[in-house]
């Protein structure tokens, strides 16, 4: 039996103490990156290859499919997917692009996240549970069966795939309304994202604006109005002073370090 | 880093940081337009003025200071950005008055003429199977009431 063979061979690698020593790193690395508002999966899976190629011990085994390379980032991004729902529902901020589309989903049908969200919404709350699980084993069986097929979509040129893409788009936001103004949306936020792309810019950032700033805004000028405008409440309150220290750490530190090592680079170059 | 590249990658930094700058400043220029009202009570104005001039102020330190991640360089490719838009432009214009055949068949020929491999026989067959798709998908399956029609009347 082939069906269960390959998964049988699947477990008994996964198993062994040395994968599973790296998943469960990849898990705790996941988890933790998953929490930060702003850092999604994504996120996670770098860091933890990043980690991973700089414990191993054996680093010529990466990219050719050593197993720890691959058994840390996927946990990591699996332990991360379900974290990044704790800062989404609980402080309304969204991991990522993906979290702030359901997020946008949810407030659409008048779900607000926030510290109460569990005792308001428990049908929401254990039915978003009960879907994680439902969706992994979902995942086990579509893979198990049709891994095949899909190794097969990716063999498909390029050529035939991407015109499909942009009518399947067409389609898709054309049925929403059957206005055809939706489109020229679509246009001109592509022509941006070209630009945005060949400038660098990252796409998630406007994303999370988007989401947020709304909530960025009214909570910001109740604030004001509560504090009766006198701004310095922000700095004086505990939480709001961390996380604005915070926010200025992760602008400031990663150009300071950049600008202290360049800075030694350059002395012994200058002593020659 | 080459010094030619070098030197792209700190044009290209200017770049952003002027389109950050220009974008910053329009913001707060259009929120001026709105009421500003006092920090204790805030008018509409208020709150995108001050996002304006925060990322007008990102965009000028942008200018100043640039990371040290060697940027990527991406090709500009004009003819297929002009394709893909087109396509989809040509199916906004399209499906409204003459309905979603011929605008399917716009889009694929004009996306499908971005790639010089395509030809008239491969883009045909490609029709065939994207209408059946959408077909299947979008009428069968989901049952939205998308017009069909080959001409207007």
């Amino acid at each position: 039996m082939d069906i269960l063979a390959n998964p049988g061979l699947g477990f008994s690698v996964a198993f062994q103490p040395v994968p599973l020593l790296f998943c469960l790193f990849g898990v705790s690395v996941g988890m933790l990156i998953g929490v930060l508002p702003g850092a999604g999966a994504t996120v996670a899976i770098f860091v933890a290859y990043g980690v991973e190629t700089r414990v191993a011990k054996d680093r010529s085994r990466f990219g050719k499919g050593a197993i720890e390379g691959i058994a840390a980032p996927e946990a990591a991004n699996n332990a991360a997917a379900q974290t990044t729902f704790i800062p989404t529902l609980s402080l309304g901020i969204p991991g990522d692009a993906v979290t702030a589309l359901i997020l946008g989903a949810m407030m659409i049908h008048g779900v607000q996240p926030g510290p109460g969200f569990i005792e308001n919404n428990p049908a929401v709350f254990r039915g978003l549970l009960a879907s994680f699980w439902i969706g992994y084993l979902m995942l086990l069986v579509i893979n198990l069966r049709m891994i095949g097929l899909w190794v097969r979509l990716l063999a498909i040129p390029y050529k035939y795939l991407y015109p499909m893409v942009i009518l399947l788009i067409c389609v898709g936001v054309y049925s929403i309304n059957n206005n055809p103004f939706d489109l020229l949306v679509v246009v001109a936020f592509s022509a941006i994202g070209y630009g945005m792309m060949l400038a660098g810019l990252p796409a998630a950032p406007l994303i999370l604006g988007f989401v947020l700033g709304p909530m960025a805004e009214e909570n910001f000028c109740r604030a004001a109005l509560l504090a009766r405008g006198d701004l310095k409440v922000f700095l004086t309150t505990p939480i709001s002073a961390l996380l604005l220290a915070i926010a200025a750490a992760v602008l400031l530190v990663p150009l300071a370090l950049h600008h202290w090592r360049r800075g030694r680079k350059v002395i012994p170059d200058a002593g020659k | 880093m080459a010094p030619d590249e070098d030197r792209h990658s700190a044009l290209k930094n200017r770049l952003c940081a002027a389109v950050l700058v220009a974008v910053g400043l329009a913001i707060t220029v259009e929120a001026l337009g709105f009421r500003l009202g006092s920090v204790a009570r805030m008018g509409p104005g208020m709150f995108p003025a001050i996002l304006g001039v925060l990322l007008a102020l990102c965009g000028a330190a942008m200018w100043f200071v640039r990371d040290g991640a060697p940027a990527v360089p991406v090709r500009a490719t004009l003819r297929p950005v002009l394709h893909v838009l087109g396509a989809m432009l040509a199916f906004a214009l399209s499906v409204e008055p003459l309905g979603l055949l011929p605008a399917t068949a716009a889009l694929v020929a004009i996306a499908g003429l971005a790639d010089p491999e395509h030809t008239w026989r491969s883009l045909t067959g490609l029709f065939v199977v994207a209408t059946a798709a959408v077909l299947v998908v979008f009428v069968q399956l989901i049952g939205i009431p998308l017009r069909l029609p080959v001409c207007p009347f």
